[in-house]
């Protein structure tokens, strides 16, 4: 519990250089997350395209 | 989620640069709490701590951070220009890159990136335990 205690404090002592730890994992998960999004969007919009493509051409 | 690999290397050295920072200007302050007489096993628990903290805080951020950018490309899909209309309605495809609002990614991301900033906080922590008291402290 000290030891959680005195983290917390530490991490307020400076400010501006747990703000940049904090921000480059931000950035992280922001640059992560969009590529993922991207990725997954591109895949399901092409499986969505053959599951048309297929559906018309054997209807 | 192999395909962001080299995503990840840039995160990792960008994460690893951060922290390298934080440690290398902090050094005398390591130095002074262990020529105090502070134990190193005590501070690199409270440095590693610290980093959890922090990571936590970053990730729950980030989320917050990601979730309108990515509605807005979900709604507003980044369009291939005018002239890729006619090619790409020959393959039936709109000529947008639609996003993915799949909740799955959200917290894969967000672990993943946990994941790789806990393994880089490992600096910091053993670099405490064979640091020169002498030379740091003297910074």
């Amino acid at each position: 519990m000290q030891l959680i205690k005195m983290a917390w404090r530490n991490i307020w002592r400076n400010k501006v250089r747990s703000f940049a730890v904090i921000t480059a994992v931000v950035l992280s998960l922001v640059a992560g997350m969009y590529s993922a999004g991207l990725v997954e969007g591109l895949m399901y919009s092409r499986f969505e395209n053959v599951i048309i493509v297929v559906t018309i051409a054997y209807a | 989620m192999m395909f962001l690999l080299i995503l990840y290397i840039v995160i990792g050295f960008g994460i690893f640069g951060t922290i390298l920072t934080m440690t290398l200007e902090r050094e005398k302050e390591f130095g002074v709490l262990i020529s105090v007489s502070m134990q190193r096993r005590k501070l690199s628990q409270v440095i590693f701590t610290e980093n959890l903290i922090m990571n936590f805080i970053g990730v729950l951020l980030g989320v917050i951070v990601a979730i309108p950018i990515l509605l807005y490309f979900y709604f507003n899909p980044i369009s291939l220009g005018d002239g890729m209309e006619d090619i790409m309605a020959e393959y039936g495809m709109k000529a947008v890159l639609q996003f993915s609002l799949d909740p799955q990614f959200f917290y894969q991301q967000a672990i993943i990136v946990f994941c790789i900033s806990m393994v880089i906080v490992a600096y910091p922590v053993f670099r405490v335990f064979r640091l020169d008291v002498l030379n740091a402290a003297r910074k």
